[in-house]
Formats: C-alpha cells, structure tokens, sequence
C-alpha cells in the first residue's frame, strides 16, 4: 500500500520538476532560444489544458453513470479545431494585430474599448472560474485520499488528514500561487506570453494522456482483451439509454464547442499566447487527435471498474481504483500523477488569465481614477500592474479553496464543469458578433451579456445550490414569489426539458436577441465603429489604416514618461528608437504622429488592457478627432478591394482557358504545317515522275531522227498516258480543295442509296472481270432513303470498289458489298480479302496530308487522294467514312449516311 | 485545387463534422451489439472521427495563408526623404 508520506513526496517531486522546467524554458527564451514559441507541438499541447480533472477523473464517471454522452465534451472542440481557418485564425491575428491580453479585452476591445463590458466580462469568468478551480482542488483531494488510501470511504472525509492533518487542497492552492506567481507575473512581457508556463502545461498534457492510456491499455489487457471487457451485457449497460441522441446531446456538443472559444484560460493559451499564426495549422488537426486519444480508454476503464469493483464505488475514481484493485500501485501512483497534472494545468492557467483580466480591467481603472496616482505622479505603474496580478492569483485561489470548503456536498464533478461551461457561453453572442456582424454595437453587447447572464443564473446556477427548505429551494419548487411560471427549470412554463437543455436555450436565445435588438436600437460611437471595421475586416485592412481615422497628436516627453511607467525604461526606449527608425530617423526621437501614438497605446494596451490603454493615451494626447469619412471610406474601400479581387479572380480564370485554347490551337495549327509539307512534297514528288517520264521521252523522240515508228508510236502512246494521269492528279487535287473550301456546289435529291450503291458495282464490273475478282451485293432489307447526289455516292463507293478490287492479291479475291439500315442511318461495308490497310492509323488514311498516304498510294496506280476525296464526301453528306476492320486476312470501309424520313 | 476551393472545402468541414455526429445519421449507426469486440455505435464514432482528423490534416497541409507566403506587411509609414529631414532639422 502507498503510504501518503511516499504520495505527498512522489507529488512534491513532480511539482519540483514542473518548477525546473518552467525555469528553464523561461530562461531559454529569455536568452533567445525560440524553440518553445516555434513548436506547433507545445503549442498544441498546451491547448490541451481544456483536458482539467474533470476530463481525466470526471470522464470515466460520466461514462458510467451516462454512457456516450461524455464523448460530447470532445467533439465540441473538434469541430472548432477543424473549421480554424474560419474563426480560430481570426481570433487570432486580431489577437496578435491589436495586442489583447483576454477575452475580457478582446470584447471591450471590440465595442469601443468599454470598460464596463470588460468589467462584466471579468466579473462573469470569476464566477464561473471560481467553482472550476474548487472542482480542481477537490480531485486532487480526493484523488489523494484514494491513492494514499487516507479513508476507506472515498467520498465522505474531504478534510484529509494523510498529510499530517494539512488538507492537501491547501497545499496545491499554495504550491500554485507559488508556481503562478513566479512564472506567470514575472514581468510584464509586451505580448503577455509566458513561455515557462507554457512549456510545463505542455510536459503536464503530455503526462496526463500517457497516464490515462496506460490505465486503459492495463485494463484491456489484464481482461485478456476487448471481448472479456464488453461482453454485450456491459456495452448494453453502458451505452443503452433512452434518447441518447436527442437535444442533451446537441446542446453539450455545442456548449463544449463554445467552451473552447469562450473559457478564460482557453482564450490565453489558444490566442494570447499564440506565436504564430501558422501553429493553427497543426493544432487544427492534432488537438482533434489529442482529444481522440484520450476519449480511446474512458469506455473500456468504465466497464472495467463497474464489473471488477464492488457495488456503490465512486466512478469518478475508477482510474485510480481499478489499478488499484488490480494491485497495480504503481500504475495507480502514475494515474495519480496525470490526474495531478490536468488539475493544476487548470488552475496555472485559469489564474494566469483571470488575473490579467481583473489587473487590467477592475484595479486599474480604479487607479486610473484615483488623483494621487495620476500620469505626472512618479509612481512606478509596472510594479503595481505586477503587484496586483500577484494579488489576483492569490485572490482567485483563495476564493477558489473557500468555495471548495464551503460547498461540502457530494456532487458529481461533471456537473460543476457544465454549469461553468454555460456560464462562459455567455460571451459567445459578443464575441461573434463583434467578428462578424458590423452593426453589432456595445449597447447591444451590454444588454445581451446581462440577460444572458441572469438568466443564467436564475435557470442554472441557483437551482444547483438550493437545498430544500431554503429560500433557494422555495424558487426551485414553486418559482419567484410563488409564480409558478417563474421556475426555474421550467420557465414560463416550458416543462420536459433537461434542466441543462432548457438554462442553454433560455440564456443564449435572449442574449443573442438582446444583442441584435440592441445593436438595431442603438448608434456605435465613432471609436466603436473604427474598432468594428478594424475587427470584422482584420485580414483586409493594411496595418496602419486606422491612423487615417484617428487623428491626435501628443508632446514626444508626455509619451515617453508614460511609457517608460507602464513598459519599463529599457522596453520603452526601445519602442521608441525601433520606431524612430522606422520613421527614417537616426536622432532616436520618433515623430509624435498618430501611427506613434496608435502604436504605443497597444504596446501599453497588451500590458494593462486596451481600455486603460486608452485611458492613459487620452491623459497626454492632445486634439483627438475620429475622422468619421475616414471610416466610411476604410470599409468601403475594404468592400471594394473585394469586389476588385473577385472580379479579378474571375477575369484571370477566363484568361487561363483562353490561353489553352490558343495553346490548343496552336498545337492542330503546327500539325496541320507539318502535314502539309509533307503534302506539298508529296505532290511535288507525284507530279515529278510523270514529267520527268513526258521529258524523258519527248527528248528522245526529238534526238532520234530514224527512230522506227512503232517505237515512236510506243513514246508517245507513254506520254500521253503519263499526261493523262498527270492531268487525273491535278483534277483530283483540284476537286479535293474545291471539296474542303465549300465552293462545289452539287444537286441534293432525295434518293434510294441502294441505287448508287449498284450503279457503282455496274461500273466497276469491267475491273473485276478483269482481274477475277469475285464482287457481291447483298442489299439492305427495308428500303432507305438519303438526301443527297447520286453520283458523289457512286463515287465514294467507285473508289471503294476499285480499291479493294486493284489491291486484292489473295489466291481466290472477293470483294462484298453489304448494306443495312439501323439507327436512322444506311450503312454500307465494302469488305475484301485482300491484303488489308498496313498499320496506318485510321485517321491518317483519310487525310490528304497524312504521311501514311505515301505507303498507301506506294506502287499504286491513282492518285492516292481517292479515300480523302471520298471521306470529304461523305463529310458533306452528314455522314462518315471509316476503315472498320483490317488484318492480313483482308479489310472493311463503312460509309454511313444520315437517313431521311 | 485552386486555393478557393480549399477555403470552401475547410469552411465546409466541420459542418461536415456535425452531420456525421448528430442525428438522424448518427441514429443509423446506434447499435449497442459488438463488432470486434467494440460495440457498433462506439466504433463508427471513432472511425468518423478518424476521419475527420486525416480530412483536417489533408487540408491544413494545402492551405496557404498569407501570412506563409509573404512577409508580414510593415505598417504604413510615411518616412520623409532625407533632403526634407535635413530642412525640417
């Protein structure tokens, strides 16, 4: 058994080690070293501070008291993860553009740095913080007990008595602070970022999910697998509920969506202190994968503990009691350890935030406003914004620990952790209104935040604390001066709801409408309205463009002292030398123009808050004017620089299909010049033979003076047929081109193609009888007709004919002429057993360029534009020519003609 | 794809994402028998969250900020020509 000695300084080391790791990574940075700020890993993991003891205890009891439902919890932020181009990345590079330091400022930020709206936003994340870290400080108690074996019962004895009668609660609230303190406030850093905290946030993501998949990969293999683990009775137990997907199921996936966006310490480690923008892109998909890995084991360590621990043991203690009842101490220590961890990444981080929010917003307006501590006075305002963070995080963990003192009851943890969902979904409607809509104005933010949170509290946080009997408990059972219509789980009437369906749907609906009926009924001021151009259009604005709107002027002296108060003297001087030169000017001494002014008041603003920023400027600033044309002008020039961009998307997409168009063209145009020298040397080379035969023998008849007659007879008999198949090539070349160009023009009749088919057999009858070939019809069976010219027809068919006759070589020659009517076209194959088309690719046969014309006309007599002629031909019919078979063994030509009806 | 395709398809993804996981389609899929070992309706969460991740991760890889393309715009500043500084000196 582990003794609590053994638990308390197993726990302690750890702390010790968390303490060298922030150390280190804080001195790392300080000396430079980037490689905390540069990991998208860190920075994934440390989002991952979502993951609090209510996730590493609180899931397995939720899974075994609700089955599926605690996987809602998860998918939330998935969802939101995925879509981080949408709104995470805005979220934050307005973050990173304007310096804020929370999410109080970022809304306060956004409706013309109001500080009641922050005010009210702080105020509202402490009430819903507070019970959050108590739910902490309670696990970690517990949790110590189980382990330490300090009760027997795991519930009942809160006060633990293991640690030599110190309540561990205090211990960790005090290890804590300590921890906060030196990491979190150390100084007042520009961008609000803490690289030390950040680096053991991540070592302690890393620990709690190695922790909770070790519990769950034990439990699956000491069951001897799956099988053993979730017989169908188990899985029937655990996940079959009535309605599991009905509006509970919407409602805490969209509460967990909005948690991630909305808790405090969310809104610090995921926009504040984000180091680049392009980090979203891995943790985009790796929190997803994070949150997958350590939902993996929640079922299987549920079903282990509901079947291997006796009847009545606490849920939200099975990764703890399972090991141990296994016997696995030191599995059980390590689960300790992760449970540890996730509990005070929790509070390191949610006091972090809260205290940058109350510092900046509720103490130093109050200092603002106080006479003695005012601008010309000496008083050093970095060591008070220190101090009074410093004070805050002990505030906050002391509120935090009475609460978790006072509020005894055995609850179960998970509804501690929704109660405070709900309460931060409360800022949702602000926050997406102020990115997204415009008009949203603070009037409207104000009203809406208020009835949210009212309603909040009426229909979900006081029914979770009244007791029977109380005056709570009065407004629970009977509603707010005995109206019945009043109850608050089940306002005006609207029964049937979970208690937790019915406060979302009641809070939210009359915030988001209060914020829009609001905004309509109300003008924004002109600073609001320039921040709300600045913030909608973040990624379209040109830094620097609100220096138009906003002119001011100030003396160079006043600015300086005042920021040497607020940054420190050594970051202001640099501020201003950076920006001297940025100025182009090399005395050091930066203009007081308004870029330097706008500039300055947010570096001052990422220290205490834009509103106190703005406060503060305003003391030394001089002759403020918000140019309202300026701002009309940004947006409309924004709008414009949209509808440019569109339209030259647009244009440039034309463009790019023109362009393969032309390249397209231009490709057929260069095949066609090729094609056609070829053509042209073909022609040359075909008209050369016969004239150099006509020359030849013309010059020897001219020579020979005695030549014997019949020789010279046999001369001329040869250069008159040399003429004539001259002329028969130029004819040809002549019809083709006439052909091609349009200008024959040929009398279109309507006509039985079975004629023309036969009147072309009739002609090329003297061929075959000639040379033996074999020539036979079979006609088609229905009578077609065509419109077209009977002797073009005979034609195609004439050379079809005489072709397959003159080149048919087989021992027995046949040609067969065959036609048929089918799908509203006459169809003619001439077919032949003669040697067949070569390996001439079909469309070269037709072309009068082709190369593969030489092969064809080779040793042949004609002139070889026959197939093109006849092709163009058939083209000018509506119809087509093909080579539709062709071996050894002989070839087939269809013509097919378009019928008439 | 072109860039603004990529823009549509990861606005679309975690309505995608929604679907998948909210009634009716997740009702389809609401079985408590064992696959494997693991019941049903357990599995297809799993398997359509998987999904969803390498969808997420597929994506991240191809779209590009500006941010990743250039550097980041300098505020607009207006520095006078040295001639001027030396005058207004």
């Amino acid at each position: 058994m582990l003794t609590a000695d053994v638990v308390v300084a197993i726990a302690l080391g750890y702390v010790g080690l968390l303490f060298l790791l922030a150390f280190l990574s804080d001195r790392w940075s300080r000396k430079g070293s980037r490689w905390i700020s540069n990991s998208p890993l860190i920075y994934t993991l440390s989002i991952s501070v979502y993951c609090t003891s209510w996730t590493f205890y609180g899931a397995v009891g939720s899974a075994a008291r609700n089955g599926l439902e605690f996987i809602t919890i998860y998918l939330g932020p998935t969802l939101v993860f995925l879509g981080w181009w949408y709104l995470l990345r805005k979220l934050v590079r307005i973050g990173q553009v304007n310096r804020i330091s929370s999410i109080a400022d970022l809304i306060s930020s956004r409706y013309g740095k109001s500080n009641t709206l922050a005010v009210m936003v702080t105020l509202m994340a402490v009430i819903g913080t507070t019970p959050y870290i108590a739910l902490q400080l309670k696990a970690v108690t517990t949790s110590f007990q189980v382990v330490s074996g300090g009760s027997g019962d795991l519930l009942g004895n809160l006060s633990g008595d293991g640690a030599g009668g110190i309540d561990p609660a205090l211990l960790v609230a005090v290890g804590m602070a300590l921890f906060t303190i030196l990491f979190g406030t150390r100084n007042l850093d520009a961008n609000e970022q803490h690289p030390g905290v950040v680096a053991a946030i991540a070592f302690e993501a890393l620990v709690k999910m190695l922790a909770l998949l070790l519990v769950g990969l034990f439990v699956v293999f000491s069951f001897g697998g799956l099988e053993n683990l979730f017989p169908e009775e188990m899985s029937r137990r655990l996940l079959e509920r009535e309605n599991v997907f009905g509006g509970r199921w919407a409602v805490l996936t969209f509460l967990s969506a909005t948690a991630i966006i909305c808790l405090p310490r969310e809104f610090q480690v995921t926009v504040v202190e984000n180091a680049r923008e392009s980090h979203l892109r891995t943790a985009g998909w790796l929190f997803p994968a994070y949150l997958l890995l350590i939902c993996l084991f929640i079922l299987p360590i549920a079903a282990a503990g509901l079947t291997r621990l006796p009847e009545g043991a606490n849920p939200d203690m099975f990764v703890l009691t399972v090991p141990m009842a296994a016997n696995q101490e030191m599995l059980a220590l390590f689960a300790f350890i992760g449970g540890f961890s996730s509990a005070t990444s929790m509070v390191i981080v949610a006091c972090i935030a809260l205290s940058i929010m109350i510092s900046n917003h509720i103490v130093m307006p109050v200092v603002l406003r106080l006479r003695w501590l005012r601008l010309y006075d000496s008083a050093d305002l970095k060591t008070l914004v220190l101090f009074s963070r410093r004070f805050s995080i002990l505030l906050i963990l002391f509120l935090g620990l009475l609460y978790y003192r006072l509020s005894a009851q055995t609850e179960a943890l998970a509804s501690m952790g929704l109660i405070a969902f709900a309460g931060v979904a409360q800022f949702l409607p602000s926050l997406l209104g102020g990115l997204y809509w415009r008009q949203a104005t603070a009037r409207g933010a104000k009203l809406g935040l208020m009835g949210g949170v009212v309603l909040w509290v009426y229909t979900l946080l006081l029914p979770s604390l009244a007791e029977d009997g109380t005056v709570f408990g009065e407004i629970v059972s009977h509603g707010l001066f005995g109206w019945e219509m009043l109850r608050p789980e089940a306002l005006l009437g609207m029964t049937g709801f979970d208690p937790l369906v019915h406060a979302i749907v009641w809070s939210l609906t009359a915030n988001t409408a209060l914020l829009i009926a609001g905004s309509l009924f109300s003008e924004q001021a002109p600073l609001e309205r320039l921040q709300s151009a600045l913030f909608v259009d973040v990624f379209r604005n040109t830094p620097g463009d609100e220096s138009r709107a906003l002119v001011r002027s100030a003396a160079i002296d006043d600015l300086r002292l005042l920021s040497r108060r607020i940054l420190g003297a050594d970051a202001a001087d640099r501020q201003f030398r950076d920006f001297a030169l940025r100025q182009g000017r090399d005395d050091g001494v930066p203009v007081a123009d308004t870029a330097f002014i706008t500039h300055l008041e947010r570096q001052i603003g990422g220290n205490v808050g834009a509103a106190s920023a703005r406060v503060m400027i305003s003391e030394v600033v001089s002759g403020e004017t918000i140019s309202l044309d300026e701002i009309i002008r940004m947006v409309d020039e924004t709008q414009q620089v949209i509808e440019y961009s569109q339209a030259l998307e647009a244009n440039s997409r034309t463009l790019e299909q023109t362009a393969a168009q032309l390249r397209q063209a231009n490709q057929r145009l260069m095949r066609l010049d090729t094609e056609k020298d070829d053509f042209l040397s073909q022609v040359s080379h075909e008209l050369r033979t016969p004239m150099t035969s006509i020359r030849s023998f013309a010059e020897a008849l001219l020579k020979a003076d005695e030549m014997p007659p019949d020789q010279a007879r046999r001369f001329m008999r040869i250069i008159h047929d040399e003429s004539l198949r001259l002329t028969s090539l130029l004819d040809d070349i002549l019809d083709l081109s006439h052909l091609e160009s349009g200008e024959v023009r040929w009398q279109v009749e309507r006509l039985d193609p079975e004629t023309a088919a036969i009147s072309a057999i009739a002609a090329c009858e003297g061929l075959a009888a000639e040379t033996g070939v074999r020539v036979d019809h079979v006609p088609a069976d229905t009578a077609a007709a065509i419109r077209g010219n009977r002797d073009r027809l005979s034609q195609i068919l004439i050379n079809l004919i005489s072709n397959a006759i003159k080149y048919n070589d087989s021992a027995e020659p046949w040609v067969r002429i065959e036609s048929r009517v089918e799908a509203g076209r006459w169809r003619v194959d001439v077919r032949d057993n003669g040697p067949g088309a070569g390996d001439v690719a079909p469309d070269q046969l037709f072309s009068k360029f082709a190369r593969g014309w030489r092969q064809i006309a080779k040793g042949r007599s004609g002139t070889g534009l026959g197939l093109a002629i006849s092709a163009e031909i058939a083209r000018r019919h509506g119809g087509d020519l093909s080579l539709t078979e062709s071996s050894e063994q002989g070839s087939c030509f269809t013509l097919s003609l378009p019928v008439t009806h | 794809m072109p860039r603004q395709k990529l823009r549509d398809a990861a606005f679309i993804l975690p309505f995608f994402g929604l679907i998948l996981i909210m009634p009716p389609f997740v009702d389809i899929f609401f079985s408590v028998r064992l696959l494997g070992g693991i019941p049903v309706i357990l599995l297809y969460i799993f398997c359509a969250w998987t999904a969803l991740i390498i969808l997420g991760w597929v994506l991240s890889r191809r779209l590009v900020t500006d941010t990743d393309t250039a550097e980041p715009r300098p505020p607009i500043l207006h520095p006078l020509p040295p001639e001027q500084r030396d005058a207004d000196g």
